[in-house]
């Protein structure tokens, strides 16, 4: 039989190697190189992400102006809907600010944005059908922490950090399997439930009793009952009811982000602001 | 020798930095997997010492940027170049299109699946419609990069040309 000289020479100190590495890795003594490789290829991923979402955002106009007349028809319907809903709202804004003013008080002051830039999209899909995170510039050293809320520049919920390094955290967008956000249903009844994604191709929302009702179209917007997530964020909007569930406790609901989650280069991490200590 | 490590981590720095931000920017429905492909390429053009420090770098650089468990990507860098080359030293040619291409779907097929029991783990693994379309665009796209990057070598390097036949009509 033929020998293997690579396996016996090569093999074994590639094998050793990284042993040692993970060995290095154990005693925490590659941290330097982590934050020395975030740090220098920063710039570079930065430029290169830009560009990559410029080109897809290209393409994707390219092929959408074949269907530029029926997206003008029906955002002219919605614009009749809208000026019909603003007309109503105009009433109520009066009251409401009043309102606001007593809310910014307690709310604003809770929350800081943090602006951080996209370097990438995870380097393996966990959901191995569709990159649904995303790795931004900013981590453990600027305060970070999972479980908080990212959002666009609207304000508008683009899903949670999920994992996070010194310099580095994994933003987990809100069609990724991972992430659930506590949500309610703007309406008179203040539906609750938790809206996860699926797939990594859309968000359906749970724990939806069977009693409250529903309907088509309604905003689903952050509960606030998570820790350092504050409420009334706006996260989708309902855009189906799943029949078949009908004889469930619980309806299954499929919820539309509002926000676009396919060309992102900045996105805002909701912070909390630090609590008050005498240290 | 200095030199050539130098160039090898300038190279593969570049690589991983294609590969982590610009390719998956393209929103394309299967993204090419640039650093298998030159990881098998690296095998049928430079010393399998080089090709396996091609690999360690690439895994180096990935897993600064990635949230998997340490050395998840370094094992699957290094391994696919150590497969490659015993398949070159023992069942292939280094010197055919074909062999490179049949190694770089083999692989493609290797690393997904890898991936894929690595995300279930601890469960075992599921193979649906949806992985399975997927993994054959990968298959597609990794071999298109693969003949691309193959007749780009041919013009720079004559590692492939020795033996590449070329019919002439007397």
């Amino acid at each position: 039989m033929k020998k293997l000289p690579f396996v016996k020479s090569a093999g074994l100190a590639v094998a050793a190697v990284i042993l040692a590495l993970f060995l290095l890795h154990g005693l925490g003594l590659l941290g330097w190189w982590d934050n020395l490789l975030a740090r220098v290829f920063s710039p570079v991923n930065q430029s290169l992400q830009r560009f990559g979402t410029s080109v897809s955002q290209n393409y994707r106009d390219a092929s959408d102006q074949r269907d530029a007349a029926e997206i003008i028809r029906q955002k002219d319907q919605e614009i009749a809907k809208l000026l019909a809903i603003n007309a109503e709202l105009t009433a109520v804004k009066k009251d409401d600010r009043v309102l606001k003013d007593y809310f910014k008080l307690t709310q604003e002051n809770k929350f800081d944005y943090l602006v951080a830039q996209v370097l990438a999209r995870d380097v393996i899909s966990r959901d191995a059908v569709k990159r649904n995170k995303l790795i931004i510039n900013r981590g453990a050293r600027d305060g970070v922490k999972t479980g908080l809320l990212v959002v666009d520049q609207a304000g508008v919920a683009l899903g949670k950090i999920s994992q996070v390094k010194d310099h580095l955290a994994e933003l987990s967008l809100l069609n990724s399997n991972d992430c659930q956000v506590a949500v309610k249903i703007q309406s008179d009844a203040q539906t609750m439930g938790i809206a996860q994604g699926e797939l990594g191709l859309s968000v359906r929302l749970d724990f939806v009793p069977q009693s409250k009702k529903v309907e088509v179209g309604q905003l689903v917007v952050s509960s606030g009952l998570e820790p350092d997530i504050p409420s009334n964020v706006v996260v989708g909007k309902i855009k189906s009811i799943d029949q078949a569930s009908v004889n469930s406790i619980w309806q299954k609901l499929a919820v539309e982000p509002v926000a676009n989650l396919e060309d992102l280069s900045f996105v805002a991490v909701l912070m909390p602001k630090q609590s008050f200590s005498f240290e | 020798m200095w030199l050539r490590v130098v160039v090898i981590s300038l190279v593969m720095s570049l690589v991983a930095a294609v590969q982590i931000a610009f390719l998956p920017a393209l929103n394309m429905s299967a993204t090419i997997n640039l650093a298998l492909v030159i990881l098998v390429l690296s095998v049928f053009v430079a010393s399998r010492r080089s090709a396996l420090f091609c690999a360690l770098v690439l895994g180096l650089i990935f897993e600064a940027w990635s949230f998997w468990s340490f050395g998840a990507m370094i094992v699957i860098l290094t391994l696919i170049t150590i497969l490659v080359s015993l398949a070159v030293d023992n069942f292939f040619t280094n010197k055919s299109l074909y062999s490179y291409l049949l190694l770089i779907v083999v692989m493609t097929l290797i690393y997904e699946l890898y991936w894929l029991l690595v995300a279930s783990l601890p469960a075992p693994i599921m193979i649906d419609q949806a992985f399975a379309w997927l993994l054959l665009q990968k298959m597609a796209v990794n071999t298109g990069t693969g003949i691309v990057l193959f007749y780009m070598t041919l013009g720079l390097s004559n590692s492939f040309q020795s033996v590449i036949l070329i019919k002439k009509k007397y």
